[in-house]
């Protein structure tokens, strides 16, 4: 970052630049030096972003094991660090759908591929994802944002989020559910 | 209706409790909707999203395992060989490749290896010509064996006709290149691989059986056929 030395003259040394907290060493600006680099500058990159899609753990390492492991093969090491990223972005959606297809018969999300390279260039923050949720939430009247905080943020169980808000349990069950509904469509409007 | 909300209970409760989701079928749209917000929301925990270094360095591993030229790699079995050879043939036709049959290595489920079927006294059978192979996939039935039989990238690729899970025979959906269970929704490649399942566990890749030509006509390895 900051790179604002426009001195003219003969062509500066090639200067390695360290990866985003990674152990990253690349050879040069846009070239990785073979499939060690590749892994060790995209693996996080690519969990993050699958795990954005999925929510758990578990299915996050699984898609992620895919994903490196269908690329491996056709992928050739002396592609540009660009065209790696595109390509495991396609094979990321190509994963995610199975995913969904297998797993629930329908696709609860897709990974668009233009948005998906963006997300492996650039990562999002860690702070980002929870400053999400935390703007859905608070576009939601208070018992649902409350549900919600209780439920997803906190992991109270169903019992423990009624009796936290004074509701019968069944109560809360249906509060949770339009309460989700809601927050799906702020989401959705406050997609950039 | 009811039962379907059941569903969708579960399906939230793995999400807050960070497990794999369970299987299912979702097909409301208002559910799909509550599952992608409640995603959102999970994933909005602080620190949620870092991998676990033990993940980051055990695929480290099998990445470069993987790589190795198979001389190399005398700890490797065949099948896994195979199963490599499947993916990365799957990733170049674009097909979703079985999170089965990728998490073998890992030791998650044993049953996801694709077994060959090689008998212990065998003879090899003429079950079609080479140029109806080359045309397009073909069924055969032996005294002893149903299977498939097509030809891939110049090799010929025979495999098991019937399910692994219970033994259905399958039918080949050639236009969608793979052979359906009319049992239970699970299909498989081809090659075997499984490319998708209704099960929460999906079934093992079809058994390979030998194949080869013979003077216009291809043969597989099955079971003596005295």
């Amino acid at each position: 970052m900051g790179d604002d030395d426009s001195s003219p003259g003969p062509s500066p040394p090639p200067s390695p630049r360290p990866g985003v907290g990674s152990r990253l060493r690349v050879v040069d600006e846009d070239h990785y030096s073979g499939w060690d680099e590749i892994y060790l500058d995209n693996a996080v990159r690519v969990y993050r972003l699958l795990y954005s899609k999925v929510g758990n753990r578990p299915d996050a390492e699984d898609l992620t094991t895919e994903v490196f492991l269908a690329a491996l093969g056709p992928l050739r090491t002396g592609a540009s660090r660009g065209e790696i990223r595109a390509y495991l972005a396609t094979t990321a959606r190509t994963a995610l759908a199975g995913y969904w297809r297998r797993r629930l018969g329908t696709e609860v999300t897709v990974i668009e591929v233009a948005a998906a390279v963006q997300f492996l260039d650039d990562p999002p923050s860690e702070t980002q994802a929870v400053a999400k949720a935390r703007r859905v939430l608070d576009t939601l009247p208070d018992r649902y944002r409350r549900i919600l905080e209780l439920r997803f943020l906190q992991g109270l169980s169903i019992k423990e989020s009624a009796r936290e808000i004074g509701v019968s349990v069944t109560n809360a069950k249906v509060l949770q559910h339009r309460a989700l509904r809601m927050a799906a469509r702020a989401e959705e409007g406050g997609r950039e | 209706m009811k039962r379907r909300k059941r569903d969708l209970d579960r399906q939230l409760q793995s999400i807050i409790d960070g497990d794999a989701l369970p299987a299912g079928q979702v097909e409301d749209p208002d559910d799909v909707e509550a599952l992608r917000a409640a995603i959102a929301l999970r994933a909005g925990r602080p620190a949620a999203d870092l991998p676990g270094d033990d993940f980051l360095t055990a695929l480290h591993e099998r990445l470069r395992e993987e790589q190795q030229p198979p001389t190399t790699r005398r700890g490797v079995s065949r099948r896994a060989l195979i199963a490599a050879g499947g993916v990365a043939a799957a990733a170049a036709a674009g097909v979703a490749v079985d999170r089965n049959l990728l998490s073998q290595s890992a030791g998650k489920s044993p049953s996801s290896v694709a077994a060959d079927l090689a008998p212990n006294e065998g003879a090899w059978v003429p079950v079609s010509s080479v140029s109806d192979v080359e045309a397009a996939p073909q069924r055969f039935t032996t005294a002893s064996v149903v299977g498939f039989v097509t030809e891939q990238q110049g090799s010929l690729l025979a495999v098991s006709g019937a399910c692994t899970h219970l033994g259905c025979l399958l039918k080949a959906n050639s236009p969608a290149g793979r052979l359906d269970c009319p049992c239970h929704r699970t299909s498989f490649g081809f090659d075997g691989r499984v490319l998708f399942s209704q099960l929460d566990t999906a079934p093992a890749p079809l058994p390979r059986i030998q194949a080869r030509k013979r003077a216009g006509t291809v043969e597989v390895f099955v079971p003596g056929e005295a």
